[in-house]
């Protein structure tokens, strides 16, 4: 007999703010005509989506947000001593803690520090998150490139729907680093127009961004309005290391997958957030995706795209735009995939364009697509009808 | 769960060229430009399987302590210096294109990732993979805990951990684990966490066993042996012993009690 797994904490750390309101504000004040006005504000030092207000060192940054999205995750789940003690931890992320190991390398490059490298490997980062919020447990360090923190999520909701933890932390982390940003640029799936659409066919790639966040999941309900994971599912496939199956077929599969592990129809779904990097390859392959899943069906649900907000935040993405969504949907609204206009080759569904009210509670599917073939995708839900099987 | 095939390699450290040019007998993969430490997990994984097929819906799970920290010191380089990132050297970074390859390599369509958690990997993969296996999310696992020889960076003990047995060597051990008894070579009974070493006495009290493999020196016992992780589960089943426990801790005192027998 399996139990329920709920969404009962979360916060941000993004271009955007650092609080539900601010967020929610901000995205709000959004649409397609001031979006250029705005990316050019965001880009004005570097085009990037970056997080203001941590200006430290790169070491005191990182440790610096980590710390914030813990404290207010927490915070807003309203755990007590003994319950913070009892969180199973899971970070999820692309780059981990290379931010850091720059910076040393550059000091010691200027012959400041004696020492090349500030560590080997990542797992401290997990130690620090378990004696910071002195945790019993052992931390898990997920890195399926740009799905890792929805993996580490997923993987977590299953623990508790299958009765194995009670409660858990799942952090998503992605930082800014010359690494990651030369890297993407050496392959040339930067964006040279400097704006993000999505699925558009003016779409010229991705614009990559930071963020932190974190969510606390429980097999006991907080409040009435907490979030249910309902199913997820990861299918990898072989195709290459950097790109999709162009013809979306492992993409579905994934889709179908968590569909059908949900038990639910796909016109029960109300709202499809796409992963949607803006890169030719996606756009091509998650359409091709989304065209063979809506035809199927013969439905299809509202889809929006999130990166255009606070950018490609690869191996965090997951968690960052779970809680995105989620701000968004305690405001009553969906949010618009921005910077879309005309659909791409072949496409056969339009993005919603414009921020979508909503007065109902909802089900919604979350795709995740990353380097590797890692495919991932999640069903969570407000509604409280829902039964498990 | 049951182990069925198993591989160690654990060498001083080897010119990648030495670990590519056996590769080569045995995949026909374009591992060109691949590092070391893809280049010791493909090979590792092939080798434990033997040429046998997999099912086709293989986890495969690739633990590691330091990831490709050869890769990541070559980008840091680059970095510091202003140089260009080539794409094959950011490739090499992205850690999990090393579960791809292993995937790719075997013609897997399941799940794959990189796992990692300070000082106890391979366990804290081990838990995820028959997790996995136990809601038949997968049919089989493959495992392995990979790290390549850290002797290449200077005072590399400096950064690190207590951590796995030989951080100077190239390690890649590798287990394919399902459900299936017959012709297994053992069997995995349990994997217990403890927070502490007072719950890790209580899980050890409890249980029988053989031979203990752990490295902590303040535990006594006829039968021990100075290994632990997956080292000393390929140790035991070529061993005489039926049964074995191994104990591995953290510096926190958190850690794992696993149990195999014959």
């Amino acid at each position: 007999m399996n139990t329920h797994c709920y969404i009962i904490g979360k916060s941000l750390v993004c271009n955007l703010g650092q609080t539900k309101e601010v967020i929610t504000t901000n995205i709000k004040n959004l649409s397609q005509e001031n979006y250029e006005n705005f990316l050019e504000q965001q880009f004005e030092e570097k085009v990037f989506y970056s997080i203001k207000d941590f200006s430290n060192s790169d070491s005191n940054r990182f440790f610096d947000i980590l710390k914030k999205v813990i404290d207010d995750a927490l915070k807003d789940a309203s755990l007590s001593i003994n319950e913070k003690e009892d969180l199973h931890i899971f970070i999820g992320s692309t780059s981990m803690g290379v931010s850091i190991n720059e910076e040393q390398n550059r000091k010691f490059h200027d012959k400041i520090s004696e020492n090349e490298l500030s560590s080997i490997g990542y797992g401290y980062i997990g130690s620090y998150v378990e004696q910071y919020i002195n945790s019993k447990y052992k931390s898990l360090l997920v890195s399926t490139a740009c799905t890792s923190s929805i993996n580490a999520l997923n993987h977590a909701s299953k623990l508790i729907v299958h009765k194995k933890i009670k409660k858990a932390i799942v952090i998503g982390i992605e930082l800014f680093n010359k690494s990651t940003y030369n890297g993407f640029s050496s392959f040339m799936l930067l964006s040279q127009s400097n704006i993000y659409r999505p699925f558009d066919d003016r779409s010229d790639g991705i614009i990559l961004g930071e963020a932190c966040s974190a969510v606390v999941l429980s097999s006991e309900k907080k409040r009435e309005s907490d979030f249910e994971y309902l199913s997820s599912s990861n299918i990898c496939d072989n195709y290459s290391e950097t790109t999709s199956d162009i013809t979306g077929k492992p993409i579905l599969q994934c889709l179908e997958k968590t569909i059908e592990n949900a038990n639910i129809k796909l016109n029960e779904i109300d709202l499809i957030k796409a992963h949607a990097t803006g890169s030719e390859n996606n756009n091509t392959s998650e359409s091709n995706a989304l065209n063979s899943l809506f035809k199927k069906w013969n439905h299809k649900p509202k889809v929006t795209a999130l990166k255009p907000y606070i950018g490609h935040t690869l191996g965090a993405s997951g968690t960052n735009e779970l809680i995105i969504l989620l701000y968004c949907i305690e405001k009553n609204f969906f949010p618009a995939c921005l910077g879309f206009e005309n659909s791409i080759k072949d496409m056969l569904f339009r993005p919603i364009t414009e921020h979508l009210e909503i007065s109902n509670k909802v089900n919604i599917l979350l795709n995740f697509v990353a380097f590797g073939g890692n495919n991932s995708s999640i069903i969570i839900s407000n509604k409280s009808e829902h039964v498990y099987t | 769960m049951f182990i069925h095939k198993k591989y160690l390699i654990n060498n001083v450290n080897k010119d990648t060229k030495e670990y590519k040019s056996s590769l080569k007998k045995i995949c026909q993969l374009n591992l060109r430009r691949a590092s070391k430490f893809n280049i010791l997990a493909i090979l590792g994984a092939l080798e434990c399987l033997e040429n046998n097929q997999l099912s086709g819906n293989t986890g495969i799970y690739v633990c590691s302590e330091y990831s490709a920290i050869m890769s990541v010191k070559k980008v840091l380089e680059d970095v510091s210096s202003n140089n260009m990132i080539m794409p094959f050297d950011f490739l090499n970074i992205n850690s999990n294109n090393v579960s791809f390859y292993v995937a790719q390599a075997l013609q897997s369509h399941g799940k794959n990732m990189l796992l990692n958690s300070d000082e106890l990997s391979f366990e804290k993969g081990l838990e995820v993979a028959l997790f996995d296996l136990e809601i038949n999310e997968i049919e089989d696992v493959l495992i392995g805990l990979v790290d390549e020889s850290l002797s290449n960076i200077k005072d590399y003990y400096k950064y690190i951990s207590n951590t796995i047995s030989t951080p100077s060597n190239d390690n890649s051990g590798w287990l394919y684990i399902n459900q299936i008894k017959e012709k297994s070579l053992a069997q995995i009974e349990f994997i217990y966490s403890f927070n502490n070493l007072e719950q890790m006495q209580e899980i050890i009290e409890k249980v029988t066993f053989d031979v203990l493999y752990t490295k902590q020196k303040s535990m006594d016992n006829i039968n021990k042996k100075n290994l632990d992780s997956i080292y000393s589960i390929i140790d035991f089943i070529d061993s005489e012993y039926n049964k074995m426990i191994y104990v591995k801790l953290d510096k926190n005192n958190k850690g794992y009690v696993v149990s195999v027998k014959k």
